[in-house]
């Protein structure tokens, strides 16, 4: 999910980064506020925390392994604004210190991981939490949004690289959310760990209102946007309309691109003229696959929350 | 002395106009790099060339940049496989033209991050207008990826001294208090930094140490 440079197109570059440096600089302007002189300090050395925690990998099965992105997790202790810096800070230093992830796809990257995957996966963790009550609630709100939050991010990359031209839409979505399907799953089940952990030892930590958030409606609204999105995503191959809509738009947009005076973008597609046999049946099996995951995301949630609880002597 | 305060550019115009330059001129060459129709392919290889040049001239190790290139390689082999999936005809160059715009680009930063310490880096975005908090912010991410890394390895390492099992469940909750406990650490730390960083005089502007040599004379 964390693009390179060369895949994407210089539009989607720019209006990615027209969208994700906006929000990243009122995020800084809102942590400048609230933190003062601690802001640098606590942001930077938390981004180096998340760093670490993505040095951790959780056994997946059949030998392979993933790793916590940890956008949510510095979410949820650092608060909205917090977690779009930290991982846009994680970002900037992956790419002009260790040359990983692009400088032009910066925008992207930002719009991806941490607008999307930290900020919006906030919204939901904040609007699911008030559903729920205690620990319980807490924790798989915290499975459940670290899970969309994934999902949503690569849904938003497909989206990217297919706007771009480099692959076309539909492969891209199904390949992107066959992978973010492990790698969602692995998310969630490590938030809620690390969430059921921090209520061991610090719940002050997790009061509804220690960080400064955005106001309910908005987070609602927000949290909103990004489940329909990733709703209408996997139900869109038992709608045959769906998926032909969103072609439609797709060539609006390519056309409206081609109707500029300047036209930049002379991208090929490689697989322009795909016919992958069986490609309906796959998505149908994913959109199963994407139901039932959600479904075992809520009860491995419900079961860290409940059945995981440590042994009271153990735990200090 | 070649200190410089973030915040004042009255202090010599010219000391911070290399690194500024380096930066832009990296960014142009990646928008001119995603501009590049794909069939080009007389461009690419001038394009090579005058990295090759570059990285000649700054005297980097070729291994470092192929160890740096590696970072590619699962995009490439999901383009291969892409195309052996779909059986493509025109496919293959476009893909191609892909591969290469992502080698050139990657190319293009390693050499402007190669080419200065770190330092200048960030002096350089500063002075192109980054925000402040989100520069500071960077150089102290900078300054403690390494501690948090080397806790997470002593963690790691004590973990295994200490127990005996092997089972998947209780090694996904170890996992689970890893992460929370280094979010703790990492938290707890940055009061302790921030202290550190009042009591010699921090008052949130980042003063910042531009080490480049070549800069330092004019």
């Amino acid at each position: 999910m964390h693009l390179p440079d060369g895949l994407i197109g210089l539009p989607v570059a720019a209006a990615t980064g027209a969208v994700a440096i906006p929000i990243l600089g009122y995020s800084l302007h809102q942590l400048q506020g609230a933190l003062g002189t601690r802001a640098a300090p606590r942001l930077g050395v938390c981004a180096a925390g998340v760093f670490a925690a993505q040095m951790i990998n959780f056994p997946v099965a059949m030998g392979t392994s993933g790793h916590l992105i940890g956008g949510l997790l510095a979410a949820i202790l650092l608060g909205p604004w917090g977690g779009i810096v930290v991982l846009s800070v994680v970002l900037l230093v992956q790419c002009l210190i260790f040359g990983d992830g692009g400088l032009l796809a910066y925008g992207a990257n930002v719009l991806n991981l941490a607008v999307i995957g930290s900020g919006g996966g906030y919204t939901i963790y904040a609007s699911l939490r008030r559903l729920g009550r205690g620990r319980t609630g807490n924790i798989v709100a915290a499975a459940l949004a670290g899970w969309f939050s994934v999902l949503a991010a690569a849904i938003a990359c497909a989206v990217e690289l297919g706007l771009s031209g480099t692959f076309p839409l539909r492969p891209t979505l199904l390949a992107m959310l066959s992978v973010h399907l492990i790698i969602g799953l692995v998310e969630a089940i490590a938030t809620a760990l690390a969430v059921l952990f921090l209520f061991q030892t610090r719940p002050d930590l997790l009061e509804p209102d220690a960080p400064a958030a955005l106001p309910v409606r908005w987070e609602g609204a927000a949290a909103g946007l990004m489940l329909a999105l990733v709703v209408a995503v996997f139900l869109a191959p038992w709608a045959s309309s769906l998926p032909d809509g969103m072609e439609w738009s797709l060539a609006q947009v390519a056309q409206a691109g081609a109707a500029l005076p300047e036209p930049a973008e002379t991208h090929i597609a490689p697989l322009a003229d795909y016919q992958v046999p069986g490609l309906a049946k796959w998505e149908q099996w994913l959109s199963v696959a994407g139901g039932v995951g959600t479904g075992i995301v809520f009860g491995i949630g419900w079961i860290i929350a409940r059945s995981l609880r440590p042994n009271p002597r153990r735990a200090a | 002395m070649t200190t410089s305060p973030l915040s004042s550019r009255r202090s010599h115009e010219g000391r911070h106009l290399v690194p500024r330059l380096r930066i832009l001129s990296a960014v142009i060459a990646l928008v001119l790099i995603a501009a590049w129709p794909t069939a080009g392919w007389r461009t690419f290889c001038a394009a090579v060339l005058v990295l090759a040049v570059l990285q000649v001239a700054s005297g980097r190790s070729w291994r470092r940049l192929a160890r740096r290139g590696v970072v590619l390689f699962p995009f490439v082999v999901v383009l291969i496989f892409s195309l052996v999936i779909v059986r493509s005809s025109n496919g293959i160059s476009a893909a191609l033209a892909v591969v290469a715009k992502m080698i050139l680009s990657l190319w293009t930063v390693d050499l402007l991050i190669s080419s200065m310490p770190t330092p200048t880096l960030l002096c350089g975005l500063a002075h192109l207008g980054l925000p402040k908090l989100l520069v500071a912010t960077m150089a102290l991410a900078i300054r403690y990826v390494e501690v948090a890394r080397d806790e997470f390895r002593r963690m790691a390492r004590a973990r295994q001294a200490r127990v005996i099992r092997a089972r998947r469940l209780a090694d996904w909750r170890d996992h689970g208090r890893f992460a929370g406990t280094l979010f703790l650490r990492s938290l707890a730390r940055s009061e302790r930094v921030h202290q550190a960083m009042l009591a010699r005089g921090w008052n949130g502007d980042m003063r910042l140490m531009n080490l480049s040599n070549s800069d330092s004379t004019s």
